[in-house]
């Protein structure tokens, strides 16, 4: 292993940096390093490798962003950290599944941004919700379809 | 010496009518899309192509798709200089999707240059290496300026000093700028990076979303002192002002290179 895989993992992994805060040697001495690196990564603080991490964190946020925009300002960066916190990153799909996951019944999880997330990560070619009436939106069908790989969504709101 | 900015679409109405000289271009915006608009830039700007993602201090193979992707950008743009970082963005096992520090050493320094020197080539320009900010404080074989030094040797290239990560870097990793200044390779530097820094929790950061402040300006004309640089650039990302407050950061740029 090289430092620079040895840096990965602590940067993504939260219960490993957990468990180097509590026994730095001992995390090492688990890495099979093949070259020089243990010494530098000895000497790392776990203040500085958790300040590290959030910013790698920040960056999945605003990607998460993109999908979940009411849901990320409602329940913010806070959640979102604690709920990707211990999963490697992936893809922007994958952390809003699991930030969906994570909030599961809050009111703070805008179930159509959930709905939009969970079909676009799927690979369902027809899916209908009924949505309820929320600060911003009126109650709805929410359908999503897919032909050849494409997704659209369609929301027929009833103004009642 | 030209100045100017990173271009980002919330900018381009304030870029249009003003003198700006040059513009700093993300190849990643434009990697498969956007090359009209691109082209049309080109003819109105000078233009500089810099990279977020190629990892140049993962060992091994370049990611061949993002270099062609990359070269293109280039290529349309028209670009006088390429840049990337001294930094790793992935392993093997993971892509961290930002920027973070290597090991110095000297078998560091050699793939990062060979590396740069692919790029290059594979661009046919030259290229630029930027020092990078981080809060982790990586203790090597070398000094980080002896590290970027040899790199440059190396890949026979030129240095891109990011004014403000320096500053953040000395203030939290408690070191002199001005010492950093006097060991790096002046010579070598082409190109400058400079934006506002932010200070949270008692940690001085790199948001690239603050107005310039006076010790950052004072830093850049230390290095305009030493070496010959062809262009200063702001390199806004976050929270842009309006029209006026971007106004105010332009007349920034512009009397510190009318001082020289």
């Amino acid at each position: 292993m090289d430092f620079n895989t040895a840096l990965a993992r602590l940067l993504v992994d939260g219960k490993l940096r957990d468990a180097f805060a509590a026994d730095p040697a001992g995390v090492l001495a688990n890495m099979p390093f093949a070259e020089g690196g243990r010494k530098a990564l000895a000497t790392l603080q776990f203040a500085d490798l958790e300040v590290q991490a959030d910013i790698l964190l920040r960056k999945r946020f605003d990607l998460v962003k993109r999908w979940m925009p009411r849901t990320c300002d409602e329940a913010g960066w806070s959640a979102f950290r604690t709920s990707v916190r211990n999963h490697l990153p992936s893809d922007e799909l994958l952390d809003s599944c699991r930030f969906c996951e994570f909030l599961a019944l809050s009111p703070r999880l805008d179930a159509r941004e959930r709905n939009r997330v969970r079909f676009v990560a799927g690979t369902a070619c027809f899916s209908l919700h009924w949505v309820r009436r929320s600060a911003v939106s009126p109650a709805g069908l929410q359908v999503f379809f897919r032909w050849r790989g494409r997704w659209r969504e369609v929301i027929f709101a009833f103004r009642l | 010496m030209k100045i100017g900015v990173g271009y980002r679409r919330e900018l381009a109405d304030w870029i249009t009518p003003n003198a700006v000289e040059c513009l700093e271009i993300t190849a990643e915006h434009f990697f498969g899309r956007g090359e009209e608009s691109l082209a049309a830039l080109a003819e109105k700007y000078s233009l500089f192509v810099h990279g977020l993602g190629l990892s140049l201090g993962t060992p091994g193979d370049l990611d061949v798709p993002r270099l062609k992707s990359f070269a293109r950008v280039a290529e349309v743009a028209g670009a006088e200089w390429i840049s990337e970082h001294v930094a790793f963005t992935r392993t093997a096992e993971v892509d961290l999707g930002h920027l973070n520090p290597l090991l110095p050493s000297s078998a560091m320094a050699g793939v990062v240059a060979d590396h740069a020197r692919q790029v290059a080539d594979y661009c046919g320009r030259p290229i630029i290496l930027e020092n990078i900010t981080s809060h982790l404080k990586i203790e090597g074989e070398c000094s980080e300026t002896d590290f970027l030094n040899e790199i440059c040797d190396r890949a026979d290239c030129g240095l891109l000093v990011d004014v403000t990560n320096l500053f953040i870097n000395s203030r939290n990793h408690g070191f002199d700028p001005l010492d950093w200044l006097n060991k790096i390779d002046a010579p070598r530097i082409t190109q400058l990076h400079i934006v506002g820094y932010s200070l949270k929790d008692g940690r001085y950061r790199d948001g690239h979303g603050e107005p310039i402040q006076g010790e950052l300006l004072e830093l850049a004309r230390e290095v305009l002192h030493r070496a010959p640089v062809k262009a200063v650039v702001l390199e806004r990302d976050e929270n842009f002002p309006e029209a006026a407050g971007m106004d105010s950061e332009w007349e920034k740029l512009r009397r510190l290179r009318d001082g020289f």
